[in-house]
């Protein structure tokens, strides 16, 4: 069992919420904008239900192995072999989205910040920060969170409540946008934003059992559907739904924007922060799932030794992608589209399996 | 042996800190730009001005006239021109013969020539400045009449301060007078393609007061409406050489008229957003003395569309309040069954003056009144509402107009005595 450190759902839920929120401050607004128009905001809620329903299945199965992480479940279900290999392709996905949505940062933050900076030169800083909080572990990862998770709450308000004043209600309409079949359809789809949330189960030895999974599971899905939904209100509030497709960050736009009587303006250094931290403990999550589930397999027990070489793995597949646009249009359009399958198929998988093969784990665990 | 180590990786990691000092650089380096005109080129496609106004003096006064050195002088060493393929291109042309390197963060205004306008270049050369990182989509985008290179020239700090901070308050006064309509280079990109609404922007001109008639017979043409002209067209002399008054009408990306001051205020009125303003009205029983008035809303103006049809029709309903400010001709409006009179000339004032501007904008083919932001509402998804197409369907549309207002306040007085003299009484 891979149990590590010790820390609460508050800190768990900050982790998840922050995890799964900072890709809205992306491209993906503009990308689904230009699928659903000016539903975007309540698409967010369709997926954000679809990713509760589906995670049911992983806490069913966490509930049903009690104590177990996903990895243990799966050598327990599958046997060893096939449960490693699917704990591996597990691992090279969290990888691989992990160093996605760095290399997307690092565009993004070429574009308005650094421009004259090597991406390499960030991606390498970032990389550092990455690996130093992994040699702190799954705790200091969790609690560093829930740190933070108060300032960018206040950064994400302030730009928010600022940004009132560029709201046009008439920008709302057509409510349905480019159609009710179509946006129930891309909110199931897209549920894979919310995809984050399984890293759950690589963590689950480290939680309280199964009813704290089910509640930081539920409860991060609920903050981060609504945080996300409010956000991409506003931005709908904001921009025309056909100037909305173009925009790389409409939230950084929405945040350059503000300008309350000519004295209060230029606030995106506060994005800025947003931007930041959240990509940091993100990325961190997905980095440290990939570890863990590495360490598993290959039965390391120390993980120090792993995580650096890991880093440069991650560092070496984030500049796979030739240039932004293949970035955004390729990379982060597929994870989008079809990250839904790595996320949550594996759980029901395993849950399909463990019933037709009747295994269950030690109820004394519970 | 390990603290010599982790000294050692300390000294690299603190080198990761100072990497900034490698190609560092400080806040004199820049020139910032605050104006920007674009023209059509002659020995290229465009022709760009850049004002760069020299922030020398501690208390922020910048762009003014210094001292001893020549104002002429000045001014052409703070506003450059080049003609060159396009905006970037032409910035790389003068950061080659400056020592300082053009910056676009303090950039308050882009002035676009009214023939670049109506060539229809605004989405190919305008518009796609927002990608422009230095760029902020709050920049204002202003169309003048004549040349950009000469507003951008004339524009120079009014009273001491910085020409950023004149434009900006020029820009602000529309809040309260509604003469132009305040435009981004944000809202430029987003109204050129909007299916709600098409482009409108500040309209301005140089007034040098040629349009003043110093000495001459006396006026007696009776009443006008004031504000009722183009930029550049006020008859006025002194003070600001810039004059920013009505506004640019775009159809797409193409310029295809202007609205008078007047006509502006219109639009405001319509859309909620003019706070307080004043408007002179002939005076109903003496028509050649006139009274001004002083109003602002009472209630948010409730706009119907009706989009059941193929000819849109459009229901208007304003509802004023507001005080006299004067009455030249001293008859007795004040009293309460007189109010009336007032009131009733008032509201059929605006009635006609937005019927007009609605008319003007139709000849257009545009919907100046930006009725498609309440005509969306109508329709429950984007292909429906494209299909309707409701850009193209404004110039069918109906409106009706519907105006309250009443007189709420008489100022200080609250009756006018008539004039005596050894004549009698006035």
């Amino acid at each position: 069992m891979q149990k590590e450190g010790n820390f609460g759902y508050r800190e768990a839920i900050s982790m998840f919420v922050i995890a799964m929120t900072i890709k809205f401050f992306f491209s993906s607004p503009a990308a689904a904008s230009k699928l659903v128009g000016t539903a975007l905001w309540y698409m967010i809620l369709i997926s954000g239900l679809t990713a509760a329903f589906l995670f049911m299945f992983q806490y069913l199965l966490l509930k049903r192995f009690p104590n177990l992480s996903i990895m243990e479940i799966a050598d327990n279900v599958l046997g060893k072999f096939f449960g490693s290999v699917l704990s591996l392709l597990c691992c090279v996905f969290f990888i691989f989205t992990a160093s996605i949505d760095m290399r997307e940062f690092v565009e993004v933050m070429k574009i308005f910040v650094l421009p004259e900076s090597p991406p390499s030169f960030i991606m390498i800083i970032f990389s550092l920060s990455v690996v130093a909080l992994s040699f702190m572990g799954l705790e200091t990862i969790a609690r560093f969170s829930k740190f933070i998770v108060y300032v960018l709450g206040a950064g994400f308000l302030a730009v928010i409540l600022l940004s009132v004043s560029n709201f046009k209600i008439y920008r709302i309409f057509p409510i349905l946008g480019y159609g009710l079949d179509r946006t129930i359809f891309t909110g199931i789809v897209r549920s894979s934003f919310f995809g984050t949330i399984t890293v759950i189960g690589v963590f689950a030895a480290s939680l309280h059992g199964p009813r704290e999974i089910k509640r930081i599971g539920f409860s991060s899905i609920l903050i981060s559907g609504i945080v996300t939904s409010v956000s991409a209100l506003s931005f709908v509030l904001t921009f025309p739904y056909t100037t909305a497709q173009e925009l790389l960050s409409p939230m950084y736009a929405m945040a350059s924007m503000v300008d309350l009587g000519g004295f209060l303006q230029r606030v995106e250094p506060i994005f800025l922060f947003l931007w930041n931290f959240g990509t940091f403990v993100e990325v961190t999550v997905l980095f440290y799932a990939a570890v863990m589930i590495y360490c598993h397999v290959f039965r390391i027990s120390d993980k120090k030794p792993v995580i650096l070489p890991m880093a440069i793995l991650m560092y070496g597949m984030s500049l796979i992608p030739r240039s932004l646009n293949e970035v955004v249009n390729l990379w982060v359009h597929l994870l989008r589209q079809w990250g839904w399958i790595p996320y949550f198929l594996p759980s029901i998988f395993l849950l399909i399996v463990s019933k037709f093969r009747k295994k269950k784990g030690d109820i004394n665990n519970a | 042996m390990r603290k010599k180590i982790a000294i050692f990786l300390m000294l690299i990691l603190i080198l990761l800190f100072f990497t900034g000092c490698y190609d560092s650089k400080e806040i004199d380096d820049y020139a910032y730009i605050t104006l920007m005109g674009i023209d059509k080129g002659v020995s290229d496609r465009i022709r760009l001005t850049l004002q760069v106004p020299e922030f020398s003096k501690a208390s922020g006064e910048g762009g003014g006239s210094d001292g001893g050195q020549n104002e002429e002088e000045k001014i052409d060493k703070e506003n450059f021109t080049v003609d060159a393929t396009s905006v970037l291109s032409a910035i790389a042309n003068v950061n080659a013969n400056i020592p300082k390197i053009l910056n676009f963060m303090h950039l308050k205004a882009i002035v676009v020539s009214e023939d670049m306008a109506k060539s229809g270049e605004l989405g190919e050369i305008v518009a796609p400045l927002v990608r422009y990182r230095q760029i902020r989509r709050n920049v204002n985008v202003i169309i003048c009449k004549g040349k950009a290179q000469e507003f951008v020239k004339s524009a120079r700090p009014y009273l001491g301060g910085l020409v950023t901070e004149t434009l900006e308050d020029l820009i602000e006064r529309s809040r309260y007078t509604g003469f132009y309509t305040d435009v981004s280079i944000g809202h430029l990109s987003d109204e050129i393609k909007s299916t709600y609404s098409q482009l409108l922007a500040i309209y301005g001109a140089i007034n040098k007061g040629e349009n003043f008639v110093e000495d001459g017979p006396l006026y007696e043409g009776g009443y006008k409406i004031p504000s009722d002209f183009y930029a550049g067209d006020v008859p006025r002399k002194g003070g600001q050489e810039i004059e920013l008054l009505g506004t640019a009408v775009f159809d797409g990306d193409r310029m295809v008229g202007t609205l008078t001051g007047f006509e502006a205020q219109m639009l405001h009125l319509v859309w909620g957003d003019l706070r307080r303003s004043v408007f002179t009205i002939p005076d109903p029983e003496e028509p050649e003395q006139v009274i001004p008035l002083e109003i602002k809303e009472f209630e948010k103006p409730i706009i119907k569309v009706d989009t059941k049809t193929d000819k849109p029709h459009i229901e208007v309903k304003l509802s004023m309040e507001g005080d006299i400010t004067a009455i030249p001709s001293r008859i007795n409006y004040e009293h309460y069954m007189k109010k009336r009179t007032i009131e009733d000339v008032f509201e059929k004032y605006l009635e006609e003056g937005i019927q007009r501007t609605f008319k003007k904008g139709q000849s257009l083919k545009v919907d100046v009144f930006q009725f498609g932001t309440q005509a969306v509402r109508n329709f429950w998804t984007i292909p429906e509402w494209e299909e309707y197409n409701w850009l193209e369907k404004i110039t069918q549309a109906t409106l009706s107009v519907e105006v309250d207002f009443t007189v709420r306040r008489t100022g200080k007085l609250t009756e006018s005595q008539p004039i005596r003299s050894t004549e009698g009484e006035e």
